[in-house]
Parts: structure tokens; C-alpha cells; sequence
């Protein structure tokens, strides 16, 4: 089967296996509207403050989510006896990263979805006039998480302290595309009065390409026992 | 048949064989395919059936068998799913969940993804682990099966069976050591 084949063969029983146990997306939810509420209480009723913030306070709850999505994407491999059922099948290996890096990303997109409208009310910010703007941010910055996220979660996969490990080297990586998401942000939310966040969009597209092949092209090593 | 105490390295050389586990030191081939280097080429032909089998809890067993088939590149029509079903006996429990199955339910749905598509090498781990009577026929009616279209079957177990006496040849491993080889009185004669 073709490589893109196999890689909707993963993702469908990925979604399938969420949609019926709705393990990860429930406490996604639950632990990012959570991290919003203690900010925004936490701060107070400054709405100046609060929309100063609001990016930051954005993508920090997006990466926390995540972090908890990651530790669970190769979870349902573990429970049917790890990787070696996708390892043993014919083809690509590369077919099982790509597939569990679709499926991340549509989980965190789906989350999204939930979460940008929440902090908009939270936060008292306008989303509408700047939806496409900010939907394509949302998409990139949702890239390059899952994509080092997926690498680094199969990376720590066997090893014992693998929920220390996997935030210890994810976040370091996560630096670039995190300034350039949070920036970016918060500069289409203030109107982009100096075009500025045209400058973090490049960081974004120009880490999300060179981690997707990198990722893509080391994932067999990083599996491999 | 390959056999030896537990811990004696059979699983081990079994993930070593199907490209699963890198060899520390040393060298094999498969089929003229080097077990290093050759890895793609050898698991397009060959299957390996763990211990725990390879299924997924929240799917039910004919969803399993559709998967393993897409991975696979195969095409796994209604019929033909229902068809392996039936070889191993868990025809009515198609749409139930793995989750509510036995263990040897579950080491059923394993073996019939040996079915899925043609193989060169089978390698099936402890193939008589946690099954019945029953069940142990169904896996020496399947490792027959598998003989007749040509594919080799290894099997690694400490349990007797039909194919066990039925073996080409067996190997004993112990420590990682292989200490005994011997031709099945059937190869002989």
C-alpha cells in the first residue's frame, strides 16, 4: 500500500479508538480550560493586562494540553503490545510518525477550536476581525509542536522515565516556535500595526519545514531497538 | 520449533529475525536479506505474532483484522474478514470490542492476521499460550495452513502441539545459546 494509504490507515484507527474512549480529549480540554480559568482569576479584572497577555496565556495552556496529548500518542501501541505491530508492517516506517503526527494534530486543532473562542471571552479580546490571520498562526504553531512533540514522544518511548524526559528535551525545542506563535499572536490581535508579524509567521513556516524533514527522515532511528 | 527454557533467548531471536531488534554483534540472513541491513524487504514477507499479540482494545475484532489489512496494503473485503473470523472460531463476536475478549480470544485475532496476506516467514511466539484444547487445533489447523501455501512457520514455545510433532526441525536455545539442532522424525524418513 502506498505510504499515504498507511498513514490514513493510522490515523482512522487513532481518531476511531478517541472518538470511543474520548480518553485524550476530554482532559485536554478539562486541564486547558483550567490553566485559562487560574490565569485569568489570577490576574485579576485588569482586561488591559489580561489582553496584553493574552497570547502568551494562549499558547502556554496549548503546549501544557499538548504535553498531555504527546505522553498519550503511542499509548494505545503500548497497550496492544508496542510499536512491533506497526514496526512488522510492510513499508515505511516513517508511515507510523506521520500518521501519529496527523492525528496529534488533529486532536490539538480540534482543541483549538474550543480554546481560542473560550480565551476570546476570558479575556475579552476580538478573534472575528482577525480570524483567517490567526487560524493560519494556530495551524503552523500546531505544526511544529506535534511534529517535534510526535519525534520526541517515540524518541523517550522506552525509556523508564519517559514523562520527565519527554518535556526535559521537548521544550527546549519548542523555544523558536513558541516566540514566534505568542508573537505572532499577539500582534494580529493588536491590529499588526508594523507588519511585524510577518517576520514570526517565516520562523514558523521556516521551522515547521525543517523540522518535518528531519523528524520524518530520523523517526526509523529513533524507533529502531 | 524452536524451544528452550524461559529466558533462554527465544523471543529474542525471533524479534531479531523479523528486523525488530538490531543484532549487538554478528550477522543473519533471511531468504539471502541481510537481518541489518534488509529490513524493509524482509518484513514485506514476513509476519511476527508476539506473546501478547498485536490488537487493539477499543476495536472490535473484525476492525482490528480491517486494520492490520490497510497497514499491510491489502484490501480485506467483508467476506474475507469474516471468512479469518471463522478460521479461528470468534465469527460471533465480529463487531464486540477486544476489550471484553479472553486472553485466548485475544491469541486467536492475533494468528488470524497471519491470513491477511502472503507471507515468506511466519514467526509466532508461545502460539499455544492461554488457548483450550480447541484453540490449540485452530493453531495447528493454521500453522498446516500456512505450511501448504508455502510460508515457513518458526514457533517458539515450551507447549506441545500438533506442530510440534509435526516440525521440520527443532532448535533448542539455552542462554542464548543454540545447544541442540535435530531433523523431526518426519524430515528423516
Amino acid at each position: 500500500m502506498s505510504m499515504p494509504g498507511r498513514v490514513a490507515a493510522i490515523v482512522w484507527k487513532d481518531l476511531l479508538i478517541e472518538i470511543r474512549t474520548k480518553a485524550s480529549f476530554h482532559s485536554m480540554l478539562a486541564f486547558s480550560a483550567l490553566v485559562l480559568f487560574v490565569f485569568s482569576f489570577a490576574i485579576g479584572p485588569d482586561t488591559p493586562l489580561l489582553q496584553r497577555i493574552a497570547a502568551g496565556l494562549l499558547w502556554v495552556a496549548i503546549v501544557f494540553t499538548g504535553l498531555l496529548s504527546l505522553s498519550r500518542t503511542y499509548q494505545s501501541e503500548e497497550a496492544a503490545g508496542g510499536l512491533e505491530g506497526l514496526r512488522m508492517s510492510p513499508g515505511d516506517p516513517r508511515a507510523i510518525y506521520l500518521g501519529k503526527l496527523a492525528g496529534n494534530v488533529l486532536l490539538l486543532l480540534g482543541l483549538e477550536v474550543v480554546l481560542f473562542p473560550a480565551a476570546a471571552v476570558l479575556f475579552q479580546i476580538e478573534l472575528w476581525p482577525h480570524a483567517l490571520p490567526l487560524a493560519g498562526i494556530a495551524v503552523l504553531g500546531t505544526l511544529a509542536f506535534s511534529i517535534s512533540g510526535t519525534f520526541y514522544a517515540a524518541l523517550t518511548l522506552h525509556l523508564r522515565a519517559r514523562e520527565i524526559m519527554l518535556p526535559l528535551l521537548l521544550i527546549p525545542a519548542l523555544v523558536p516556535p513558541l516566540l514566534g506563535a505568542v508573537n505572532a499572536t499577539q500582534l494580529v490581535l493588536d491590529g499588526n500595526p508594523f507588519g511585524e508579524a510577518d517576520l514570526w509567521v517565516r520562523l514558523l513556516i521556516a521551522y515547521d519545514v525543517v523540522f518535518f524533514v528531519a523528524c520524518t527522515w530520523l523517526f526509523p532511528l529513533a524507533v529502531e531497538e | 520449533m524452536l524451544v528452550g527454557a524461559n529466558g533462554a533467548g527465544k523471543t529474542t531471536l525471533l524479534r531479531i529475525i523479523a528486523t525488530l531488534l538490531r543484532p549487538s554483534s554478528g550477522e543473519g540472513t533471511v531468504d539471502g536479506l541481510s537481518i541489518k541491513d534488509d529490513g524493509d524487504l524482509i518484513r514485506a514477507r514476513t509476519a511476527y505474532v508476539s506473546a501478547r499479540g498485536f490488537v487493539y482494545d477499543d476495536l472490535t475484532a473484525a476492525e482490528n483484522l480491517r486494520f492490520a489489512a490497510r497497514l499491510a496494503g491489502e484490501s480485506a473485503s467483508d467476506g474475507h474478514v469474516t471468512e479469518l473470523l471463522t478460521t479461528v472460531g470468534l465469527a460471533h463476536v465480529a463487531d464486540q470490542t477486544v476489550r471484553t475478549f479472553s486472553t485466548g480470544m485475544r491469541r486467536r485475532l492475533a494468528l488470524a492476521g497471519l491470513r491477511l496476506r502472503p507471507l515468506g516467514l511466519a514467526l509466532i511466539d508461545e502460539p499455544y499460550a492461554a488457548l483450550d484444547d480447541e484453540g490449540i487445533t485452530l493453531v495447528d489447523r493454521l500453522v498446516e495452513d500456512l505450511v501448504t501455501d508455502g510460508t515457513t512457520v518458526i514457533l517458539a514455545s515450551h507447549q506441545s502441539g500438533e506442530a510440534t510433532r509435526r516440525a521440520t526441525s527443532t532448535m533448542r536455545l539455552d542462554d542464548g545459546l543454540l545447544v541442540d539442532t535435530a531433523l523431526s522424525a518426519t524430515e528423516a524418513s
